[in-house]
């Protein structure tokens, strides 16, 4: 047991006396692969920030952390120095400021190597280049005097990575290296971080939220919640007996399906689009003659017919918010026709009361979606405005609690401020604002992203339920392909502003046509599909 | 934890506040009257503060001249946000657009002319006044304004409850005073503060220079101005006038410092 | 990195034009005819309309404008209503007093400020950086010219080290110059000096606190190393903007300034001129200060870019 790589024993830590780990342990063997997984808050990244000894201020830590026959703990910060970058490396969630923007890519990867390596400069860029090239950044396209405005987020990550493996250390620590990328960036970074363990005997401690991320390349799991450590084994047998209730509710609901009503006739068109053109100006490049032009959305035709839910997935940057944003009139359309009802929305000119009533709209972020200022009783009757009757304050007072209470809320949370209430209760009262003037549409941008996986079940569950009652139709915009199948009829999947291919959802994902929608399925990290079968690395 | 320097501030900005106040009704003696025969006096039981070169009571004089001070620092900045603060709010909701550009350049521009340089020209064609340092402090703080509320207001544009608000059908105009301004009424109050110490610091300069109020309404800068000439021979005249601006303005930094901690939500979180 | 070279040359024009027109619009609508005030209330139709044609009074204010306007260009401001003597000659004599003046106090403002922000940065919270904080609270509040006047208290009536005013004169060498600019340079550089450390402390925190800081100590950086390869460059933005918007304040200032050390620098031209509505003058020096300002102001702005190559490459 003694002969680990790295050993955690009875780690306790706390921030300004809120304890934040209690009693954590854990084990990573010499070139072994563990997954932590937990949802926010678990304490998951502060064990990582531990083992580098970057805690925050304030923070005090009691338990041994043992590292390659060091004690960790009890070394001094010079040390400390010599052992982060050379014997354990990081890389760090959000790859588009993990990087200096005013340095060169070359700059930062030789710095690590010049500080731990009696080498020249000269030496160092050229070691810098070699680890460049190993990480999937070839000299030819990614010269050393990139800066890292000039890279794409899954590029950026592949500098953080070069960073972190240039000294080819015994431990890297990834902190959800890939929750930030889109799909198929998702695969290639988590197949080079595969590659980079597999060829030296390297360990990687991989920390994440997602159990199908995990469960593709860890040996060991450390399951996490609330700054305990509440299940571990070998990947395998966690998945194969889910003995722990948290990982079976994980689990569960993670591929969570929701209850959904009979299939419905498709009768009249709520809202029919056009060969959309959207566009918007790039920056200048020249001072003079006319802007260039990026076209976002690039002749889009679809119907959403009365009650139905339709899917829009697609990867970022490729036009899905624009088209919520036009179908909304948020944002200016440039060619097409948007009908609603069979009736023209004109373009360029805000939508009448009457379209607004039908139509209303929940965001992904749900602590920037409202007003900190406003009450949650004022907050869900903002749209209430568009009607042409204003109701009583009797009568606002009822809608309130009705609608606070339809989706699982009480209306006594009205008189409550928005800081009060968790992400989940947040993304709630976003359902409710839009539910509380009975629209025919409800666009969901991204709106169950940001949300834990079993908060994230809860608030499907919600909409599956409330499509049901009320007749609601779902424009589902999301990057998620699991979510989209469990929740949608239909599905179209977008790429370039274009949507390249359209159909029932299970027949599009069972037997999907485009090479495009192909691509991103197999990149999707797949769930063990039973408890049984894991095929681990 | 940074509590601390509300407190200090609060108590020296009530200090100079009120004794301003209290100057409309009652001094210790009259700052009108010129008496020779006690001029120069030391600081004594009856006059606290020493007397100046006519005669009249120091404390008395500094009591009026805050009520100068504060008088146009305070109109002075009110004409900042009442320009400044719809200017950038506009702006803001106008972003990238002409109108959004025009204001930013005549921000611009308005920053090429230092208070005192828009005070200098003023003089030079109606004459010196205090309302003549109002106007140009007052100008200046435009453009201060406009910005801080044109930034604050943009990053709440990008801020989903805005959007939220936009998909209720809710006008700019509307989003703007509904939504926008309650959320950068702190980061207002707390610049306005700044710049109300910034006013009276400038109000002095522009009194000391002979640029702002003339006698005989009594203020702090004109104080200094008479005391530089006596410097030689009756040093403590230029005491108490410093020591009133240099604690003026202490008290409003520490109560601006303060109150940005104290209405910093993320700042009351922590603690 | 040239087009955005190109739109701030641009701005830079086109705020000079419109400066120029409103000190020339608000200098105009003085009422009343500098000749006829100069010539006193006794003095001859005749004389006063020749005085006028003398001073190109008598064109229109269009013609009087570009007039005005080619000669600053070509570097003559005209003739002195008071002294009959070119401006421009007035100006270079009194501009080689405040310029250096604005110059040294920048320069002892930076010096001062970026130690004193980069120390209590890296120690934050310590005995130190409580010192520097209180010490900067007393500096931004204390008025300049006040601070000036206990220096010739202390340095020029009791120590006797410098003397209390007047200008020694570049003639006399320039150390004996730059000694009668040290006690105004201080007591201007001060105040500014301490805005700037508070500045600087404030941006270093902020940055250090960047994911990519964190990503510099996990290379083993330790927290002075990252502060000065990483966090440094990174907080230079907002005290660019600072030290831009500073010159300004310290040109200003230094008219202040002038006054308490009997220094015959721009600034007490600008008080003569008024006093003796000289207005040619007043236009002239107001207008020279506005073109450092926006000098400054275009410098800082291309110092962004040097700092910056987000700003070189994508605008």
């Amino acid at each position: 047991m003694n002969d680990s790589l790295l050993q955690l024993q009875d780690l306790n830590v706390s921030i300004h006396d809120t304890p934040i780990l209690l009693d954590v342990s854990l084990q990573v063997d010499a070139g072994s692969v563990l997954g932590i997984i937990g949802e926010s808050g678990s304490g998951k990244s502060m064990t990582a920030l531990s083992i580098m000894q970057l805690l925050p201020h304030g923070s005090s830590l009691s338990g041994q952390i043992r590292f390659d026959g060091l004690q960790i703990d009890s070394i001094d910060e010079e040390q400390m120095c010599t052992i982060r970058g050379n014997d354990i490396g990081m890389v760090f969630q959000e790859p588009m400021t993990a990087l200096n923007p005013v340095q060169n890519i070359g700059t930062q990867v030789a710095e690590c190597i010049a500080l731990h390596k009696a080498v020249s400069r000269a030496e160092s860029f050229k070691q810098a280049a070699q680890v460049l090239e190993k990480v999937g950044l070839p000299n030819a396209q990614f010269p050393l005097t990139r800066y890292p405005h000039e890279l794409s987020g899954g590029q950026r990550q592949r500098v953080v990575i070069a960073i972190a493996v240039a000294l080819e250390p015994k431990l890297l620590i990834a902190d959800e290296p890939t929750t930030a990328l889109d799909v198929t960036t998702q695969e290639e970074i988590l197949q080079l971080l595969k590659q980079l363990v597999d060829e030296s005997d390297m360990a990687m401690i991989l920390i994440t939220h997602d159990l199908a991320v995990v469960s593709e390349v860890a040996d060991n799991i450390v399951i996490m919640r609330a700054g305990k450590v509440l299940d571990s084994g070998p990947t395998k047998t966690i998945f194969n007996e889910l003995k722990h209730p948290y990982t079976r509710a994980l689990y569960e609901a993670s591929s969570h399906t929701p209850e959904r009503g009979a299939e419905i006739k498709k009768t009249s068109a709520l809202v029919e689009i056009n060969s959309l053109i959207c566009e918007y100006p790039k920056a200048r490049k020249t001072f003079f003659g006319p802007r260039e032009k990026f076209r976002a959305v690039n002749d889009v035709s679809f119907k959403i017919y009365a009650g139905e839910s339709v899917g829009l997935v697609g990867e970022s940057g490729c036009g899905k918010s624009t088209l919520a944003k036009a179908l909304l009139g948020l944002s200016p359309i440039q060619g097409g026709q948007i009908h609603l009802h069979g009736e023209q929305l004109q373009a360029g000119v805000a939508l009448s009361r009457r379209v607004r009533r039908e139509m209303q709209v929940v965001f992904q972020d749900p602590y920037s979606s409202f007003n900190p200022r406003h009450r949650v009783g004022r907050l869900i009757t903002e749209p209430l405005h568009v009607l042409d009757n204003q109701p009583s304050s009797k009568e606002r007072q009822q809608l309130i609690e009705s609608t606070l209470e339809s989706v699982g809320m009480s209306g006594e949370d009205a008189d409550k401020y928005i800081h009060e209430f968790s992400g989940g209760q947040r993304q709630r009262i976003a359902i409710a604002r839009a539910l509380i003037i009975r629209p025919a549409l409800i666009v969901l941008d991204e709106a169950v992203s940001a949300l834990d996986v079993s908060v994230r079940a809860q608030v499907l569950d919600l909409l599956a339920e409330l499509a049901n009652t009320h007749e609601l139709a779902y424009l589902f915009i999301s990057h998620d392909l699991s979510v989209v199948r469990s929740i949608t009829d239909r599905v179209l999947v977008m790429k370039d502003g274009q949507i390249v291919e359209r159909g029932d959802t299970e027949q599009v994902f069972v037997a999907p046509e485009h090479s495009y929608t192909k691509k991103l399925l197999a990149a999707a990290p797949q769930l063990p599909t039973s408890s049984a079968q894991v095929i681990g690395r | 934890m940074k509590l601390r320097s509300l407190l200090p501030g609060a108590v020296l900005v009530l200090l100079f506040f009120s004794s301003a106040l209290i100057s409309y009704i009652w001094t210790p003696f009259d700052v009108t009257l010129i008496d020779i025969k006690s001029r120069f006096l030391a600081p004594d039981a009856t006059h606290w503060l020493g007397t100046d070169h006519f005669g009249r009571d120091m404390l008395s004089m500094l009591m009026v001249g805050a009520r100068t001070s504060i008088a146009v620092a305070f109109v002075a900045v009110g004409i900042g946000m009442l320009f400044g603060v719809p200017l950038g709010l506009a702006a803001a909701a106008h972003r990238g657009k002409f109108l959004d550009e025009a204001i930013m350049r005549g921000n611009d521009l308005v920053f090429a002319f230092p208070a005192l340089l828009i005070a200098i020209m003023i003089t030079a064609v109606y004459g010196p006044g205090a309302l003549n340092a109002i106007i140009a402090i007052g100008i200046f703080n435009i453009p201060v304004f406009a910005r801080l509320s044109r930034g604050a207001a943009l990053s709440l544009w990008k801020r989903d409850f805005i959007l939220a608000a936009r998909a209720a059908g809710k006008g700019i105009t509307r989003i703007s005073f509904e939504h926008i301004l309650p959320n950068i009424t702190n980061l207002l109050i707390v610049q306005g503060t700044i710049q109300f110490s910034l006013g009276i610091l400038a109000e002095a300069g522009l009194s000391f220079v002979g640029l702002g109020a003339q006698p005989p309404i009594p203020s702090w800068g004109r104080m200094l101005a008479d005391s530089q000439t006596l410097i030689y021979t009756e040093p403590q005249l230029a005491l108490f006038p410093g020591l009133a601006i240099l604690l003026t303005v202490l008290g409003l930094n520490l109560l601006g410092d303060g109150l940005r901690d104290w209405l910093d939500p993320r700042l009351r979180r922590e603690r | 990195m040239l087009h955005y070279l190109i739109k701030r040359t641009l701005i830079l024009l086109a705020t000079l034009i419109v400066a120029s027109l409103v000190v020339f619009i608000t200098i105009e609508v003085v009422p009343g005819d500098p000749a006829s005030y100069m010539l006193g209330l006794n003095a001859q139709e005749d004389t006063v309309a020749a005085l006028r044609a003398e001073l190109g009074l008598d064109k229109s204010r269009v013609a009087r404008y570009f007039s005005w306007v080619g000669g600053l260009v070509t570097g003559d401001f005209g003739t002195s209503y008071t002294y009959r003597t070119p401006v421009a000659d007035m100006i270079r004599d009194r501009m080689w007093i405040s310029l250096p003046l604005a110059v040294f106090a920048l320069l002892l403002s930076t010096l001062i400020a970026f130690p004193a922000g980069v120390f209590a940065a890296s120690r934050r919270g310590g005995i130190t950086d409580t010192t520097v904080m209180g010490l900067t609270q007393l500096g931004v509040a204390i008025p300049n010219f006040w601070f000036a006047m206990l220096l010739v208290l202390l340095f020029a009536i009791k120590l006797t080290w410098f003397s209390a005013g007047g200008f020694a004169g570049w003639d006399a060498g320039f150390f004996a110059a730059m000694k009668s600019l040290t006690l105004p340079a201080i007591a201007l550089a001060l105040p500014q000096a301490s805005i700037l450390t508070r500045v600087m402390r404030s941006s270093l925190l902020d940055v250090m606190n960047e994911d990519f800081m964190r990503t510099a100590r996990a290379k083993g950086l330790s927290r002075r190393q990252a502060l000065w390869k990483h966090a440094l460059r990174n907080a230079m933005v907002p005290v660019l903007t600072i030290i831009g918007l500073q010159f300004s304040f310290l040109l200003a200032g230094a008219i202040i300034i002038e006054n308490v050390f009997f220094l015959p620098g721009l600034g007490r031209l600008i008080f003569q001129s008024i006093a003796s509505r000289d207005l040619i003058v007043v236009e002239s020096v107001v207008m020279l200060l506005v073109l450092a300002v926006v000098l400054v102001t275009f410098a800082v702005d291309l110092a962004y870019a040097w700092v910056d190559p987000r700003l070189r490459s994508s605008r």
